[in-house]
């Protein structure tokens, strides 16, 4: 690590704590630092206080999803979206639930917003309001759920993908924890939630061990009480920052750290993000598609004067990672799906289909084409084959061709690199 | 792609031209002709039956499977994944069944979503038009059951019944490793992306990617751009600069643009407009270019379409009866289309889910279930396989327990492929020899 770049160490932080890097972000942190763990280091401290970004006013359910997505995708597009926005989009990954079956534009805004306010906050607050968020309640069929007859699919999820993971429970917990949920209804055009006494639990359960009457505050506690959630969701946190699981030591270490402050994020995040593995794990996990997508965008952009300047969000429907759309309960997966022929193909058409709009790429005094491509790109470790692709890409037929093909060849490279399609 | 920025060169170069270059035209194997089934000359007689009803035309399937006639080509399998947790006792109905009945109660199908097949048995109004052609393989399961989503599409996928994990590869990607003869794409996934039951040892299988994204490289003018992205995925050890960096992770992404350019080589003149489908069904969308992924001749084998929403928690009786008008509509349109195209005999459809739906209904739905039935169309004897479950004997989560074990399903897929099962399975269950393929 001793000839890392400090540019390189400030773009791999802000890929990890925030979703692209803006290059003069990269450049700032890299110049105004004495050694590249410096600069690093000023870059995490500005992740992690970096302020929340906010969301457009409440929509109503009425109102189009282009305004939403272009709203969400905005954020993440922000050159201010650091750490927060990086968490929202995480339990965003974590508490997964599609328009596909919502449908409520509404609904979904104000579950945006709960994730906002919780993002760096606390989990066992955003878990409890999680559980009774009507958005939530809809897609996990907990609303219109009754004693008589009560609807298993959130109880289940609720232990195996919010809390405790696989293999902690049975399914006579699954009944039980149904049985305790039930009872709630939502108004679909109100979103206010009401339980109802006659469709509630009137006996006992027993649930992961505990008996009683038990309603969904105490199904939480007995899972926040649990010691399996701790080292369950810090470990899921990590491995979305750090790009690989935990060693168990590690796991253990950061689960008891989370349950030991009440779940409180912030600390459990800095940790990850201070920790001594967090720096030397760069390029170690593939780009999924939205992170691969913020890239590309903020390296074509910007458009010449006299252009359109959409950037057609709606790719990501192609890219398979629309916000508000995972394909499961379980969110989006991680890992060589997001490096297969499909996703290459989609990407290549899609630099292709806006890069004719961009304003051409200049190099600084001093500075070459190639150089200038992969700042842009925030590429800053590059191997020497992609480095020669884009030296042919920018000389070998200069002569014949305009600024604009070159720039949108060297532009089209780079964003299919190996090097850009990892994280 | 919602722009187009430069009106397009008509100097593409065509399809048939990239075949050419890459030497393709010439790998289609003249394989041996595959014989029909007899039983299906009894379709003959119904051939091509027209319904007015309401004015609007209905797609009827079209006829017949000609017992004996030449094949051209090699069989291919595609495997619609029913995503979700399929409920396949609201697909071929025990209506028959009055424990059943009782348990159903809750979430009881409306009459006229059912069609009678007689006095034990109904189907999915939806599937009616291909009543005479469908086969059911009942009690399709595992002997010992999880109910998680992931867990039991990761067993399905990997081809893995008991969850053992041991698996890196998934079920369809082995079969595609043992039929690869070095065809540019020998599986293929349509309408999902890239999915694990495709992951292979070898064997190029790739996603397709939609089809704007296709037309839009295919059309590109400058010439130079796929020979430049071509040069990104050479390896050649020239790695300086990226000595800390996980060189698996950088091979695979090469490999995934490098097989993004074969399959725009291989599958860029697809055109999704060959035949006609229903609008506004996905399913039906992802079959059509089934079939011009067979019709391509470019070494296709098996094809992968992960397709609806099945997890019927709640509106059971009003959703699942909507996904079989879907699912129907789309089959009818693709089977006509494959007779069509004389590829009928080629060409076997199966479907998965990774599990059935539980027979006692919650409130209005239905939880995650067991064994189910799977639907298979092609060249069978169509009609009820395998064994029917038993609804008095219920074990401790309420389910029913599997007649047919996903190694018996998957053996007889692969026996469909003419891979033998001992090599893609495990502990390769006995083929379903009813289904009557040779």
């Amino acid at each position: 690590m001793a000839a890392t770049s400090p540019e390189a160490l400030v773009a791999h932080v802000l890929r990890r704590c925030g979703i692209a890097p803006d290059p003069e972000r990269v450049a700032r942190f890299a110049r105004g630092a004495s050694t590249p763990q410096a600069a690093a280091t000023a870059a995490i401290d500005w992740a992690l206080q970096a302020a929340p970004l906010p969301i457009s006013p409440t929509q109503s359910r009425q109102d189009g999803w282009d305004d939403a997505l272009k709203g969400w995708t905005g954020n993440l597009r922000s050159s201010g979206a650091g750490l927060h926005e990086r968490m929202t989009w995480f339990w965003h990954n974590h508490f997964a639930t599609s328009s596909d079956k919502i449908g409520n534009q509404a609904m979904l805004h104000r579950q945006q917003q709960l994730l906002r306010t919780h993002a760096l906050g606390n989990f066992a607050t955003l878990l409890r309001q999680m559980a009774l968020d009507p958005a939530m309640l809809f897609y996990l069929d907990l609303a219109g759920s009754s004693i008589e007859a009560p609807n298993e699919n959130f109880a289940r999820e609720l232990m195996e993908l919010y809390t405790i993971g696989p293999g902690n429970y049975t399914e006579d917990d699954v009944k039980a924890g149904a049985l305790a949920l039930a009872g709630y209804e939502v108004d679909y055009d109100t979103a206010a939630v009401t339980k109802k006494p006659d469709r509630s639990l009137g006996g006992e359960v027993v649930f992961l061990g505990r008996r009683g009457r038990l309603g969904v505050d105490d199904v939480i506690d007995v899972l926040l009480a649990h010691e399996a959630t701790g080292p369950f969701v810090a470990s899921k946190i990590y491995a979305h920052l750090v790009g690989v699981r935990p060693s168990p030591e590690r796991a253990k270490q950061i689960g008891q750290l989370f349950r030991g402050s009440g779940y409180e994020i912030r600390p459990v995040v800095e940790n990850i993000v201070r920790g001594e593995e967090f720096l030397g794990s760069r390029l170690n996990r593939p780009k999924t598609a939205i992170e691969w997508w913020v890239g590309a965008v903020r390296a074509i952009e910007p458009f010449r004067a006299d252009q359109d300047k959409d950037v057609n969000v709606w790719i990501l429907n192609d890219l398979g990672q629309t916000p508000h759309r995972p394909p499961n309960a379980a969110g989006w997966p991680s890992g060589p799906k997001w490096l297969s022929s499909d996703q290459f193909v989609t990407r290549a058409a899609y630099v292709r289909s806006i890069s004719w709009r961009m304003e051409p790429i200049k190099a600084a005094p001093g500075s070459d084409l190639v150089a200038a491509t992969l700042a842009r790109c925030s590429l800053h470790e590059v191997s020497g084959r992609t480095t020669n692709v884009l030296r042919d890409a920018a000389l070998a037929v200069a002569g014949n061709a305009d600024e604009l093909t070159i720039s949108r060849r060297l532009i089209t490279a780079a964003l299919l690199s190996p090097e850009f399609s990892l994280a | 792609m919602s722009t187009k920025p430069e009106p397009r060169p008509s100097t593409v170069v065509t399809r048939r031209e990239f075949l050419a270059l890459l030497g393709l035209t010439t790998t289609v194997a003249a394989l041996p002709a595959m014989r029909g089934l007899d039983g299906s000359s009894a379709e003959a007689a119904r051939r091509k039956t027209k319904a007015a009803s309401s004015g609007k035309r209905k797609v009827v399937p079209e006829g017949p499977v000609v017992p004996g006639r030449p094949v051209a080509g090699p069989r291919v399998l595609v495997v619609i994944e029913l995503q979700g947790g399929n409920d396949g006792f609201s697909m071929l109905v025990p209506s028959g069944d009055g424990r059943f009945r009782q348990l159903r109660d809750r979430a009881w199908l409306n009459p006229k979503d059912l069609t009678r097949l007689d006095d034990r048995y109904s189907i999915a109004a939806g599937l009616a038009p291909l009543a005479t052609r469908l086969a059911f393989v009942e009690g399709v399961g595992v002997s010992k059951p999880d109910f998680s989503h992931t867990a039991m599409m990761t067993r399905w996928w990997q081809g893995d019944p008991d969850g053992s994990g041991t698996s890196r590869t998934g079920f369809l990607g082995r079969c595609c490793d043992l039929l690869d003869t070095g065809s540019p794409v020998v599986g293929v996934s349509v309408g999902g992306g890239a999915t694990p039951a495709l992951l292979s040892a070898k064997a190029p299988t790739v996603a397709l990617p939609g089809l704007d994204s296709l037309r839009e490289l295919t059309n590109d003018r400058d010439d130079r751009m796929r020979a430049t992205m071509a040069s990104l995925t050479d390896g050649g050890g020239e790695s300086a600069g990226l000595e800390s960096v996980d060189s698996d992770l950088l091979a695979r992404a090469r490999t995934g643009l490098s097989s993004g350019l074969t399959l725009l080589n291989g599958l860029g003149g697809i055109t999704g407009k060959s035949a006609k489908y229903p609008d506004n069904n996905r399913l039906a969308s992802a079959l059509g270019l089934a079939r011009e992924l067979v019709s391509l001749n470019v070494g296709v084998r098996v094809i992968h379409v992960p397709w609806g929403s099945f997890d019927t928690h709640t509106g059971h009786a009003w959703a699942h009866p909507e996904q079989m008008r879907q699912l129907g509509a789309a089959l009818t349109a693709f089977h006509n289309d494959l007779v069509r195209s004389g590829l009928s005999d080629r060409v076997l459809v199966a479907t998965t889910s990774e599990f059935g739906r539980r027979p006692q209904a919650n409130a209005g739905g239905t939880d995650h279930g067991a064994a189910s039935t799977a639907l298979v169309l092609g060249p069978v004897r169509a009609g009820r396989h395998g064994a029917p479950v038993n609804f008095a004997q219920l074990d401790q989560s309420g389910n029913v327990a599997a007649t047919v074990s996903m190694a018996d399903y998957y053996a007889t897929l692969a026996a469909w492929l003419g891979v033998p099962p001992g090599e893609v399975l495990s502990s390769p269950g006995a083929v379903l020899g009813s289904l009557g393929f040779a």
